[in-house]
């Protein structure tokens, strides 16, 4: 009785399982074609029923062969169906276009609030650095090498001959890989609840500030200025921008709202990740200007402040409304419609 | 690989069917970085020596070093692609396959979305930006750490972008092999994915180890075997292969 009724059993799988094979095979080569922008109705129908079927079985399958190979077999074969079905094609260049033209500078609006206020810090750590080093000159050395405070003791900038030491090609890539770097760090270290991102921040202004303070006594704070404000403007707004979004990454740990906090860290960092993609780039600008116009002695002061606040109003225009401001029609839409109001 | 299971990532479909992979513990994910470690070294290594013997006599190495102008250029040509193949290796890999690297497939793991999906290019960078954070203060302290405390074993990275690792469903034989195989036996499921796995991994046992596993096995699936012979096992097992092959092809 027993002998028949395993008879009987392997009987019936033997013929499931005979007739289904064929459509498992072709529902894999089905689920492999990379290519889904097919308009073909009926492959795409064949899929749909095919996946449905293979739920079938492989219920069928979990409850008669619970663990052995083709219950294995048939899952990943299930897994790469829902994954052809249910996820979504995501063509690389268009969402980067989508990311540039209108996700990011929609993020930088709604953010606008925080931006602001990570470049308020900056500014009065910038303020705080200048008055702690006006009052205190010796701690200068926390913030720059003795080098350099030797070499503005003897009455020089430490960026006075920077080139006939390095070409401009190798200082600009040193300067966009450490700028990328630390603005990646300013970002990241937002994870630590934000005070990581608060350190770099605040560290960044005191030294800016502390070191204006020191050429100040030596009357080369003017050099500086000359030196940094055709790259800086750049420079800088990426280092506040990207901290600001560290910043957003703490908060979204410390106030998830009404998400969990792993998802509101989610959130935090993909948004965060879609306004870097388009902010960082600008950072290769500002090392190519680093690099070729800021050390060069040949460039007049009015010339490296031009270079400084065109760039700087190109970069937040692009950033806030997109690369619409290349488009004539834009411009000239603004303006038509100042002049009917 | 044998599998430790750490846990399971049960994702329940819309298709009133859940699935479960398995979750990759720390031990395999850093068994993994090594393995991808070495790989970057050594390239960086082969790199960095094959464009200096190419471009310098070794004599002149000091030259490359020196701060001479001349230098920078073949000490760029030498050490830039080292340094983007050693930093990059990550993101530019685990996209390019799908989630995966060269240690990651060794050690049978990759990466998957909570929903059990490969992940897309954003995420692939993020959980990537998130090593700055994960190997600090150094060997990926804080990653370790991490892992070890959260739910699924994953790092900050893998928090932030929504992704983890699991085992790899490692059957390479194809469908109609499988059934075949299936058809072959009346043995019960979980008894003849042992025996696979005794044929499989019989050359890589201690002998006595084997044997002993090879009678226990032959006594579960049948309750006459009784002997304790070794010439017998070996005939016992060797009929339940043949028949096994026979049958599938």
């Amino acid at each position: 009785m027993i002998d028949m009724d395993n008879n009987l059993k392997q009987q019936t799988l033997e013929n499931w399982l005979k007739r289904r094979i064929t459509n498992w095979q072709k529902l894999q080569s089905l689920f492999q074609t990379r290519d889904k922008k097919t308009d073909d109705l009926n492959q795409a129908r064949e899929i749909i029923n095919g996946f449905r079927s293979l739920v079938n079985d492989l219920s069928l399958a979990q409850q008669v062969l619970p663990g052995s190979r083709l219950h294995h077999r048939l899952e990943t074969l299930f897994l790469s169906g829902h994954q052809h079905i249910y996820q979504s094609p995501g063509n690389v260049l268009l969402n980067l276009r989508d990311t540039y033209t209108t996700e990011s500078p929609a993020l930088i609006r709604s953010m606008s609030k925080i931006i602001i206020a990570t470049i308020t810090l900056f500014i009065t750590s910038i303020a705080c650095g200048w008055l702690l080093i006006a009052a205190f000159p010796d701690l200068i050395t926390l913030f720059v090498s003795t080098e350099m405070i030797d070499r503005v003791q003897a009455g020089e900038l430490w960026t006075d001959g920077l080139l006939n030491i390095i070409p401009s090609s190798v200082l600009s890539l040193q300067l966009m890989t450490n700028n990328i770097t630390v603005s990646i760090f300013a970002f990241a270290m937002g994870a630590f609840y934000g005070l990581g991102t608060l350190y770099i921040i605040i560290l960044n202004g005191l030294m800016l500030g502390g070191t204006f303070a020191f050429t100040a006594r030596y009357n080369l704070d003017g050099e500086l200025f000359k030196f940094i404000i055709s790259h800086g403007v750049i420079e800088l707004s990426v280092i506040c921008i990207s901290g600001a979004m560290g910043l957003k990454l703490g908060e979204s740990l410390l106030r998830p709202g009404s998400k969990t906090r792993q998802q509101a860290f989610q959130q935090a960092t993909s948004d965060a990740g879609k306004v870097l993609i388009v902010v960082i780039p600008f950072l290769v600008i500002a090392g190519l200007i680093e690099g070729y116009i800021s050390p060069d002695p040949a460039y007049s002061l009015s010339f490296r402040l031009l270079t400084g606040i065109t760039t700087g109003i190109f970069f937040w225009l692009f950033i806030i409304i997109g690369p619409r401001i290349f488009r004539p029609r834009f411009w000239l839409n603004l303006f038509m419609d100042n002049e009917i109001r | 690989m044998e599998k430790i299971q750490d846990s399971t990532l049960t994702i329940d479909s819309a298709d009133a069917l859940h699935y479960s992979l398995d979750v990759a513990g720390v031990g395999v994910r850093s068994y993994a970085f090594v393995i991808d470690w070495h790989i970057r070294l050594l390239f960086a290594l082969l790199w960095i020596f094959v464009a200096m013997t190419l471009m310098t006599n070794l004599k002149d190495i000091s030259e490359v070093f020196s701060e001479n102008t001349d230098g920078t250029a073949d000490a760029l040509i030498i050490f830039l692609p080292a340094a983007i193949g050693y930093f990059f290796y990550h993101p530019i890999l685990e996209i390019l396959m799908h989630g995966r690297t060269p240690g990651k497939r060794i050690a049978g793991i990759r990466i998957v979305t909570d929903r059990g999906h490969i992940p897309g290019i954003g995420s692939l960078l993020i959980r990537n930006i998130f090593r700055i954070i994960d190997s600090l203060p150094a060997i990926y302290t804080v990653g370790l750490v991490v892992c070890i405390f959260t739910k699924n074993h994953i790092r900050i990275g893998d928090l932030a972008a929504g992704t983890m690792l699991v085992y790899e469903n490692k059957t390479s034989s194809t469908i109609s092999d499988i059934v075949e195989q299936t058809l072959s036996t009346t043995i019960p499921a979980d008894d003849y994915e042992l025996l696979l796995d005794i044929i499989e991994r019989w050359g890589q046992l201690q002998p006595e180890n084997r044997l002993q596993l090879g009678h226990q096995f032959l006594r579960k699936i049948d309750d006459d075997y009784q002997t304790d012979d070794h010439h017998e096992l070996n005939k016992h097992l060797v009929k339940l292969k043949d028949k096994l092959i026979d049958r599938s092809h």
